[in-house]
């Protein structure tokens, strides 16, 4: 329905968006996701017609957006960020303005009016001037004016931006009521709200696309290395012992972190392939008869998604990095504790209540030994 | 265009702007009308549009700051531009309409021959002649404006800059007569305005081969008509002056001829400062 290739726009030597390509298919909600910044609303503006691009184009249903720009614009019912509402109107006049200046006949306009009103709850404030309206109200009075006429394709700028959370609701059920015949491409940056209302998401980050996925499909191959934690009341050789046949259930590794209690040991289940290990874990940890203290499900989401995509490129190898060498200090800590263990059971606790590293030296200079 | 046209006519009425403005012609246009046919018995209407061509000063800029400067405030430019109109529709809709709202107290003091007639034989002809090139005076003068709002951010530089640009244009004429009429000022003045042309062609391009090019061309040029047929230059520049003042020529009006040539000349100004204004907003675009 819309089909959007190699799309650059620059601003002098800023480029907003860098040889963007994509395809929205017909009847679904896509959601455009970014930080600010991205050039979300440059694509958006672009793709409806208000500003041009330096390079690429776009088609709707069809029509290329520079070769025939009023078909491919009477098929786009558009909400920018700010709603473009003439304040000495009132929602009535307005829309029939704006009901005119799209093209409608005349026959038509006023019972187009009516429904659009309708659809978006406005109809108790028609005639009140919109200046006197509250945000929420304008916002609704925007959304109106692009659903007028029926267009194809609507395409929504943050469309739940300063509304209340009833609001937010009726708003997000209406988007959803239209994907059904329309199509929708809507931008935000509430993560919560592409999730429940999304079919698809685009994410862009630096003018670029960096992922288009629904949104499901977006979480499961980012929770890839998806992990359990548990902690358990014991030694860390009988929880390790009890654990050790997950290993052929589908858990990659197990591996222990420092634990804050005492008594207790905390142990990380690497789970490969989204397999659910909870209720094996649990059964093999009692049937040991150690007792579970806490199991949480290290679970990625959206978010995790969203920030791993549209993170700054040196940041996030910072982030890698500094990651790794967390991980790698974890490890040589849990196997420092390992070998305590070994050594002096009875130090345990004491060795618990330390932290890794004052006992790193201390491994290092036994191992020399 | 209709949308575009009908909402900007309503919005100037249902503010305060519309009304006031047209108050104002008719009140101004109504004491001189009476000081000079009523009281001193003249029964050329025409004297007494030529005394109040000042009010386009006052007029214009107040009319015309408004019109796409605040659609641009508000964002509304958004509507309008994504919608399946075109900028040629949305310009001339919301020239069409500033015209409206100017000619609406015209015809209302074009009544003012007719009530004299009643009293005695009055040049009709010479009076709505002069009617119709005070009213096209005014369409020129208001495409300047709507050009200058397209320019600017901010309704008040956009009243200021219309409001110099029309000043200028009315005092052209005693600007052009102060000025010497020797072939020698006239080839300094033209070299003052190659170098300005220079200097926006490096503004616009960046490039110092093509600005200097022209410069060099136009240079040469006028330095060899100085030296060849300096009677081609001499007054040539305040002629150039004389033939861009917008309001005297509304004089020829006031001595009865009807001068085509100088509607012409109101319209195409016009037409004009329209052209350029959807340029404005083309260019925004693709900026």
């Amino acid at each position: 329905m819309i089909t959007v290739k190699e799309l650059t726009k620059r601003y002098g030597a800023h480029t907003a968006v860098d040889a963007l390509s994509f395809t929205v298919d017909k009847g679904q909600i896509y959601g455009l996701l970014g930080p600010n910044g991205a050039g979300k609303s440059t694509t958006m503006n672009i793709i409806t017609g208000y500003i041009s691009a330096t390079d690429g184009t776009a088609e709707i249903d069809g029509c290329d957006i520079f070769d025939s720009p009023a078909e491919a614009r009477a098929k786009i019912g558009y909400l920018p960020e700010q709603p473009p509402l003439y304040t000495d109107m009132t929602p009535r006049e307005y829309l029939a303005f704006a009901a005119e200046l799209k093209g409608l006949p005349r026959e038509q306009r006023k019972a187009a009016v009516e429904q659009c009103m309708e659809r978006t709850n406005i109809a108790d404030v028609a005639d009140r001037l919109i200046r006197n309206l509250s945000k929420g109200y304008r916002q609704r009075v925007g959304l109106a004016c692009a659903l007028l006429g029926d267009p194809p394709v609507i395409i929504l700028d943050e469309p739940t931006v300063g509304l209340d959370p009833k609001q937010i609701i009726e708003i997000r059920e209406l988007i959803r009521s239209l994907g059904q015949e329309h199509t929708v491409l809507l931008s935000s940056h509430i993560l919560s709200e592409v999730n429940a209302v999304c079919d698809k998401v685009l994410i862009m980050s630096h003018g670029k696309l960096v992922a288009c996925d629904t949104p499901e499909n977006l979480t499961a191959h980012a929770a890839g290395h998806a992990a359990l934690r548990i902690t358990v009341m014991g030694t860390q050789e009988a929880v390790q012992a009890a654990l050790s046949p997950l290993l052929e259930q589908g858990a990659q590794a197990v591996e222990f972190v420092p634990c804050e209690e005492e008594n207790a040991v905390t142990a990380r289940i690497v789970c490969s392939g989204g397999a659910d290990l909870r209720a094996p874990a649990g059964i093999a940890l009692a049937g040991a008869g150690l007792a579970v203290l806490r199991m949480d499900a290290e679970t990625t989401s959206l978010e995790d998604v969203f920030l791993e995509l549209t993170g700054d490129e040196p940041e996030a190898g910072e982030e890698e990095t500094s990651g790794r060498a967390g991980e790698d200090e974890d490890g040589a800590a849990a196997q420092a504790e390992l070998e305590m263990a070994g050594d002096a059971p009875e130090e345990i606790a004491s060795a618990e209540e330390n932290t890794a590293h004052a006992h790193q030296p201390e491994n290092e200079e036994e191992e020399r030994k | 265009m209709k949308a575009v046209y009908k909402k900007d006519l309503k919005s100037a009425f249902t503010g305060m702007i519309g009304w006031v403005l047209c108050a104002f012609v008719v009140v101004v246009v109504g004491l001189y009308f009476t000081a000079i046919c009523l009281q001193s018995g003249y029964a050329d209407f025409s004297l007494v549009l030529y005394n109040t061509t000042f009010i386009f000063l006052v007029v214009v800029p107040l009319l015309t700051m408004r019109s796409i400067v605040e659609e641009r405030r508000q964002k509304t430019d958004q509507l309008l531009l994504t919608s399946r109109a075109s900028i040629a529709g949305i310009v001339w809709g919301k020239y069409l309409a500033l015209v409206t709202v100017y000619a609406i107290p015209l015809a209302i003091v074009g009544i003012c021959p007719l009530v004299m007639r009643a009293y005695g034989s009055v040049p009709l002809a010479r009076s709505y002649a002069a009617l119709l090139a005070f009213f096209l005076m005014g369409a020129a003068a208001i495409a300047i404006g709507l050009f200058m709002s397209s320019l600017t951010e901010n309704q008040i530089i956009a009243a200021v800059c219309t409001f110099g640009s029309l000043l200028f244009l009315y005092l052209m004429p005693s600007i052009a007569g102060l000025l010497s009429s020797s072939a020698a000022a006239s080839l300094a003045a033209f070299t003052v305005l190659a170098a300005l042309l220079a200097l926006f062609l490096h503004w616009m391009t960046k490039s110092l081969v093509l600005p200097s090019a022209v410069f060099c061309v136009l240079e040469g040029g006028l330095t060899a008509v100085y030296f060849l047929k300096p009677v081609w230059l001499e007054g040539l520049f305040p002629k150039l002056l004389n033939s861009l003042a917008l309001f005297g020529r509304f004089d020829n009006f006031v001595n009865g001829l009807f001068d085509i040539s100088s509607l012409v000349y109101f319209v195409s100004v016009a037409l004009l400062f329209v052209f350029f204004t959807c340029q404005g907003f083309e260019k925004r675009r693709w900026s």
